[in-house]
């Protein structure tokens, strides 16, 4: 169903669960995916994603359009995942600079709902370094395929910053490769 | 014909025999019949001969220019035999010609138009861009997804879940509460003090910052160099020198000063994001 349909039959009272059902079956798999990468553990994205589908159910009537509605609902995504993983270092007692995401490398490790060969494994190893923005820029346009234009309307960042953030990654997923041969 | 005897003239003995006296010549059949007519005809042709001669006529000094233009014409001829002799063109030269041609105007006009820019640094960086280009796409090559996997039934689990959850805002939602009428008036005794303290306090703000604006067109008045120095008076951070530092420095086109570290772009980087 097409999102201007979707979010007309949304306004309208009678037609809203329906509606919603529709977001829910066309956006909430793409939504997972984004939220798993950035938090790893499958029951944390399974609750970042029910906050964001709540949070959709309560702002799409307030949606003005002046965006897409995905890049609207990859917005609140993103959001829940900075938040949550903020929160994560807090209760860990980690400073919020702090990029290492060791508590995610123990996620990883520990392999729950994982079956990546050695290769992935290291990938996703490597991703961890980075800072958790930089991630979200690398995930997003190497495994979502997003255009950089697209990005910048999620992140609210210029294109520019995005492929240096995006170079720069890739630099030291390369060097974390080098070095864990 | 037998003729008569002319020449028995008084010579006695010297005869020749009437057997010679034969004309032993010809004439084709019916050749003194045809005869007149013939001679008729070639006399009229004589005539119209001379008619046709007399109607035909030349430009002047014609016969005294034409020796001179058979020469110069029989040089010409000459030398266009001559000219393949010495000179040769490349096989396939002319049916290429037009084409040639046709390209080379092309790329005059193209090079008419204005230069091609590209960004300040563009090829500085273009290498290093290239190869981490590279890396991604054998990257890509080893591993094209995360790995992760979700349980079985998840995704109609997920969407049951925040369908209830939504239910259940729409209950609270739906709630109805009833109002107290005296509260009621006591509530709007309540905003229409609060109206009037927000007029009053509206008012002293839009005053303040009417003082601001003018404060601000008299900072701009002041030198540069005199503001740093004064906030450099007044607090001991290192952020005034590096600023100052980076003034002092080059800039490129962007206006990023070429003094600032990899690390510090990508600190900054991080910030924005």
């Amino acid at each position: 169903m097409e999102d201007a349909l979707i979010i007309s039959k949304f306004a309208d009272e009678n037609t809203r669960e329906e509606a919603f059902g529709y977001l829910l079956e066309k956006y909430q798999q793409k939504i997972y995916w984004h939220v798993r990468r950035m938090v790893i553990n499958h029951d944390d994205a399974d609750d970042v994603v029910q906050d964001v589908f709540i949070k959709v159910w309560r702002n799409l009537e307030k949606f003005r359009e002046d965006s897409q509605l995905y890049t609207w609902l990859y917005r609140i995504a993103t959001n829940e995942c900075i938040t949550f993983l903020n929160r994560k270092k807090q209760k860990q007692n980690l400073s919020l600079d702090d990029d290492s995401s060791a508590y995610l490398a123990e996620t990883l490790a520990e392999g729950s709902y994982f079956n990546g060969d050695q290769a992935q494994m290291k990938l996703q190893k490597a991703l961890l370094t980075l800072p958790d923005k930089q991630r979200l820029v690398f995930n997003m346009k190497y495994f979502e395929d997003l255009k950089y234009d697209e990005i910048s309307e999620v992140l609210g960042t210029s294109v520019g910053a995005l492929k240096a953030s995006y170079h720069l990654a890739v630099k030291k997923i390369e060097q974390f490769f080098a070095s864990h041969d | 014909m037998k003729e008569d005897n002319t020449y028995y003239d008084e010579r006695d003995g010297f005869n020749l025999p009437g057997s010679l006296r034969i004309n032993p010549f010809d004439v084709p059949k019916d050749y003194f019949e045809k005869l007149p007519s013939s001679i008729l005809l070639q006399a009229r042709l004589q005539q119209l001969c001379a008619v046709e001669k007399t109607s035909f006529s030349v430009p002047e000094s014609y016969f005294s220019q034409l020796t001179d233009n058979i020469k110069s014409q029989v040089k010409l001829e000459q030398h266009t035999q001559d000219a393949p002799k010495t000179w040769n063109t490349p096989q396939g030269y002319f049916e290429g010609l037009s084409q040639n041609i046709q390209a080379q105007i092309r790329i005059d006009k193209a090079s008419n138009t204005e230069e091609l820019e590209v960004p300040t640094g563009y090829f500085d960086s273009l290498s290093e861009r290239i190869q981490t280009r590279v890396f991604t796409d054998k990257l890509k090559q080893q591993v094209s997804t995360d790995g992760f996997e979700t349980p079985s039934g998840y995704a109609a689990q997920l969407t049951g879940k925040i369908l209830s959850q939504t239910a259940d805002e729409k209950r609270e939602k739906t709630k109805v509460v009833k109002l107290n009428f005296r509260k009621w008036v006591q509530y709007v005794a309540a905003a229409c003090v609060a109206t009037v303290l927000g007029i009053v306090s509206y008012n002293t703000i839009v005053e303040r910052t009417s003082q601001a604006n003018s404060a601000e067109s008299h900072l701009a008045s002041i030198p540069e160099e005199e503001i740093i120095n004064y906030l450099s008076a007044l607090n001991d951070s290192h952020d005034i020198l590096d600023i100052m530092d980076c003034i002092n420095h080059s800039h490129d086109s962007d206006g990023v000063c070429t003094h600032v570290k990899e690390n510090d772009i990508e600190d900054y980087l991080n910030y924005m994001l």
